[in-house]
């Protein structure tokens, strides 16, 4: 049994994303299909901050070079948010798990 | 009584640059602050590289003891897995938390390895963050929203962009070179404007803030400033490019000024630098010299991932990893920032590599042989030492240090690229560090127009605490330097120890959370690096 939901993971990445882009003066609306890298004008750094402040929420490590890896490998080298949350989910329930069994 | 104490870091800062323009009246004003004080070279750690030395000097302890041994960190003991070192990994306590524990605030302003910030009694902001999210390396959480008010706020200029970064690189045209000194003027003026805001608004007993300035600027422009190495008919374009970087010199005065006027007459001020600097004017490619020696065999598709694209930097990290033939290297290096060979330990890595039994043997004659290297154009050895990891990295966290750390006869950085050539000169001269900083320190109780010895890296938290009136742990490596203080004010005030406490963390660090490493980090981190002179 998962405690951690997906429902919280969204909402804490984008209530970091949306705080943060009040820095950046983004005046758009960050919804699950924005790309960090082509909407948010992420560089690579930004992505490592974003997930290791997410690590510190939640207290687990999350394999985000994983999902980096992938998307250098992509045709478009960018991630939506809906994928960034969705692998976050899936690595933290993962974690739970495995420190469960 | 405790004491105000301000610590002014300058990455990079040597005297080598700094006594000259003292005398050339570039920097009138820290002449003055040397006249009223005491100074020292530092020796800087090993390796002397900003992220280690600043962590030395901010916690007293020394790398085998912090933990910190490069930009990057291994996953683990003999682990190949590199990722980005993060304030997770630091083994011992800060130097904040040194000062809290007194009932004493600290503030702690753009230093690496600080992200994510420590949750201290006092302000941090945390160095080499991107400027996108500078807030989240800020601690109290609302300390950035009050930064933003100030007039001149722009944390594009105060934290890393790497759209501004990646202008200046090795060989880059004069309009850049002096683009990229402008930058670190202003990156300066940024920073005092925040410190005027938080001494006014927001003082501690310690502040510490790092300028990074001189070490960007030298990387860069070290062959238009060191005098040994200027030209007797320089070119216009040649002045043109040493007049705007002496430029960033006579501004840093200035703003050295404007900070110990506000620390104010009672205030220590010590001002340190990580390490020295001079000129880097060849390029070991030292995975291609252990390919050659039989230490390391590339992968087959080497060639072919060499030549990847890849717009956004990924992969990079731990490059080393897919470029190398497992079954048969036995030593290698995964960074190019720190000169560190690993050995393959056979215990480590399923069985393949060097066997345990084997290993002080294996060692010892690759030591040899590195050291009898020769260069083939001049016949002279290009490895001038070889420090093993106990010499180097003695201590509770020295299980993640390279098994060696080579020092090159033109105190350079080593190339982690394969090459065909294993020495390749530089068409130009670049700036490197040296193991040989500087101290410069004035304040109560501290002698005048004195030149001491050189001092360790592992004092100038002893010399901070000393001057906060707080009781040295008995675990740290430096000592208080009685040179540097009058007889009356020692002996009015006696340094303090305090047996029985600890400084090393008994969680190993907070890290084991942070598993950032890998492919991400370093594109930015690696662009910032080359263009600082770190990689080729």
């Amino acid at each position: 049994m998962n405690t951690i939901t997906r429902n919280e993971v969204w909402d804490a990445t984008l209530r970091l994303l949306e705080q943060l882009s009040e820095d950046w003066d983004y005046g758009g609306e960050i919804t699950g299909e924005t790309w960090l890298f082509s909407d948010l004008g992420f560089q690579s750094l930004d992505a490592v901050v974003l997930g290791n402040t997410l690590q510190e929420r939640f207290g687990h490590p999350i394999p985000f070079a994983d999902l980096l890896i992938d998307i250098g490998q992509r045709p478009i080298n960018d991630v939506t948010v809906d994928e960034w949350v969705d692998f976050t989910t899936k690595s933290l329930q993962a974690y739970e798990l495995e420190q469960a069994s | 009584m405790t004491k105000k104490t301000v610590l002014v870091g300058l990455d990079g800062a040597t005297f080598t640059l700094l006594d000259p323009f003292m005398e050339q009246g570039v920097m009138p004003f820290l002449k003055s602050f040397a006249e009223r004080g005491v100074r020292a070279e530092l020796r800087s750690v090993v390796p002397p590289l900003t992220p280690p030395a600043w962590t030395t000097v901010l916690t007293g302890r020394s790398p085998g003891h912090h933990g910190i041994f490069d930009f990057f960190q291994a996953d683990g003991p003999g682990s190949t897995a590199i990722r980005l070192a993060t304030s997770g990994d630091i083994q011992v306590d800060h130097i904040a938390e040194m000062a809290n524990r007194s009932g004493l605030r600290a503030s702690v302003i753009n230093f690496p390895v600080h992200f994510p910030p420590l949750s201290i009694d006092g302000l941090v902001i945390a160095g080499w963050m991107p400027w996108r999210q500078l807030r989240l390396g800020c601690h109290p959480p609302d300390l950035y929203d009050r930064l933003k008010q100030l007039p001149d706020f722009n944390p594009r200029e105060l934290a890393m962009d790497m759209a501004l970064e990646a202008r200046a690189t090795e060989g880059c045209d004069e309009a850049e070179y002096i683009e990229w000194v402008g930058l670190h003027i202003r990156r300066e003026e940024r920073w005092l404007e925040v410190l005027n805001y938080l001494f006014d608004n927001d003082p501690s007993e310690l502040t510490a803030v790092l300028l990074d300035g001189p070490d960007k600027v030298q990387h860069l422009c070290w062959r238009f400033l060191d005098p040994a190495l200027w030209p007797a008919d320089p070119t216009p374009e040649e002045i043109r490019i040493r007049e705007a970087s002496i430029g960033y010199y006579r501004r840093l005065d200035d703003i050295l000024a404007a900070l110990v006027e506000k620390a104010g007459p009672d205030a220590t001020v010590v001002m340190v630098s990580d390490h020295g600097f001079g000129a880097s004017t060849e390029v070991f490619h030292v995975n291609s010299w252990l390919e050659q020696a039989g230490y390391l065999v590339w992968s087959e598709d080497v060639t072919a991932q060499l030549s990847e694209g890849d717009t956004l930097g990924m992969g990079h990290l731990s490059r080393h990893s897919r470029w190398l033939d497992w079954d048969r290297t036995t030593a290698y290096v995964s960074t190019p920032t720190s000169n560190g060979i690993h050995i393959v330990r056979a215990e480590q890595h399923g069985g393949r590599g060097v066997a345990e039994a084997d290993y002080d043997r294996f060692r010892a004659e690759l030591v040899e042989a590195l050291l009898s290297y020769v260069d083939e154009r001049d016949g002279k050895p290009v490895v001038k030492a070889v420090a093993t990891r106990e010499e180097a990295f003695d201590g509770s966290a020295g299980a993640l240090a390279p098994d060696l750390t080579l020092t090159l006869r033109d105190g350079g950085l080593v190339s982690i690229l394969p090459a065909n050539e294993i020495v390749i000169p530089r068409p130009q001269p670049v700036g490197t560090h040296r193991p040989l900083g500087v101290l410069l320190a004035a304040g109560p109780g501290i002698r005048q127009d004195t030149a001491i010895d050189e001092l360790s890296l592992l004092d100038v938290t002893p010399i901070l605490l000393y001057s906060l009136g707080v009781s040295l742990p008995d675990d740290l490596e430096g000592r208080v330097p009685a040179e540097m203080v009058t007889p009356e004010y020692l002996a009015s005030h006696p340094v303090e120890v305090e047996s029985g406490h600890s400084t090393t963390r008994d969680n190993q660090g907070k890290a084991g959370q942070q598993q950032l490493y890998d492919d991400e980090a370093e594109a930015i981190l690696l662009a910032r690096l080359r263009e600082l002179g770190y990689v080729e």
